[in-house]
């Protein structure tokens, strides 16, 4: 994972015009931020389509990022997934549920929860704290963050009632907060 | 659901940077997102804390014709190119040289010895020169071989577990263009294909970078530039 510091050198420098500096920035992040696109949209063009676009958006909007406000990868991605979203959303009713039971031949690996939660460094919090929670509430969240699932998608994906799901991620949040929260204390 | 309660509101947030919250309960979320700066503050320590989880993704590589789109869609540089950092500030050329003529080229030709009736001086694209000025290969179009060819002409220090990679500098802010590994003797040619042709016929000039063994791992410059050449101006 590229360092923020680095990102944070490299987003100034776009803000300035420097297209090299661009370059640099896209060739660092794009892998991550690609991997989230494919994770969400499950298919190569539309990731390559989304990653495009927020490309663009990134160039144009870097001397409105704040280092003081977010860490640089977490504002590269959120315009990455608000994009994602908004093309799931766009979408949503011309797919039916088979596609998503069909998940493991649109992308060649998906990762799953308890995976991506070993995966992230021990010294963060957020890896202690989803650690730390039921393993379906834990489950829940991971898979509505990384792929972009509704409640309705997740209650077909895990094969749960829907109020359950909502209350799976309700509660999972809340305990997420108090422990990231208590961390930071 | 009382939007006043501050648990409400924050659990709101959550499940808006989750992407859960739906349909009217998302767009009046948004609408209040607009105007409420505490709302905004609970979305970014919400974004803060679960964002780091794309760091957990597999790595994957978009194929390069993503960058080659949006590097189209920012559209070109300004006409002044400012280019900064690294590899581009160490081009010293954009400030100190002036532009040589192609007589300058012939000149310069006869003062390195070299024999002139194999190549008629039109064919010449650069010197590329150390940081001292001195000349150190020349760079030129062999219409007969369809190739690219250059010739040493003072042997280059190199040092054991580096090599020197050559670099097109195709212009209007791209990205160099690696042509392949220098010789520190004699010549070397590379295959002018088409696609070379067209970007030759618009770029800077040349190059050279000192780089690991096999040359640079991530196919842009690595090391320091340490000869540069401004391409002759077309006749």
């Amino acid at each position: 994972m590229p360092q923020s510091e680095v990102l944070q050198a490299l987003l100034a420098d776009c803000a300035r015009n420097d297209r090299a500096a661009f370059e640099q920035l896209y060739r660092l992040a794009s892998p991550k931020l690609f991997s989230l696109c494919l994770a969400m949209l499950r298919r190569q063009d539309l990731a390559e389509e989304v990653l495009q676009d927020a490309f663009v958006q990134i160039w144009r909007d870097a001397a409105s990022y704040d280092p003081g406000r977010a860490a640089p990868m977490t504002w590269m991605g959120v315009i990455v997934r608000h994009r994602a979203l908004d093309l799931l959303r766009r979408r949503r009713p011309e797919v039916s549920l088979d596609e998503y039971e069909g998940i493991e031949e649109h992308v060649d690996s998906n990762p799953n929860p308890m995976e991506v939660v070993l995966g992230l460094s021990d010294n963060q919090a957020l890896k202690r704290c989803l650690e730390a929670l039921p393993e379906r509430q834990r489950e829940s969240i991971v898979e509505a963050f990384l792929r972009g699932l509704t409640h309705e998608q997740l209650s077909a994906v895990l094969a749960t009632p829907l109020g359950t799901v909502k209350s799976w991620i309700r509660r999972g949040l809340g305990q997420l907060k108090r422990c990231l929260q208590h961390g930071l204390s | 659901m009382d939007y006043r309660d501050p648990e409400t509101r924050d659990a709101l947030a959550a499940e808006y940077v989750l992407g859960t919250l739906q349909g009217a309960a998302r767009r009046r979320f948004e609408r209040l997102l607009a105007t409420d700066r505490s709302i905004r503050q609970s979305v970014e320590q919400w974004q803060d804390g679960l964002y780091p989880l794309i760091d957990a993704l597999p790595d994957r590589r978009p194929p390069e014709r993503v960058w080659q789109r949006v590097a189209q869609r920012i559209g070109p540089p300004p006409a002044v190119a400012p280019q900064t950092g690294g590899f581009w500030e160490s081009l010293t050329f954009w400030r100190s040289w002036g532009l040589l003529a192609t007589a300058a080229a012939l000149v310069m030709a006869v003062y390195l010895g070299l024999q002139l009736t194999q190549r008629a001086p039109l064919d010449y694209l650069a010197v590329i020169n150390d940081n001292a000025q001195r000349p150190t290969w020349l760079v030129w179009v062999d219409r007969d071989r369809g190739q690219l060819a250059v010739q040493t002409l003072r042997p280059p220090e190199l040092s054991a577990g580096h090599s020197l990679e050559l670099w097109l500098l195709p212009g209007e802010g791209q990205a160099p263009v690696s042509l392949g590994l220098l010789p520190t003797s004699g010549e070397t040619a590379l295959k002018l294909t088409s696609a070379l042709g067209q970007i030759l016929r618009g770029a800077d000039g040349f190059a050279v970078s000192l780089e690991p063994v096999g040359g640079s791992p991530t196919g842009q410059p690595t090391g320091p530039v340490l000869y540069q050449g401004l391409m002759f101006p077309p006749a």
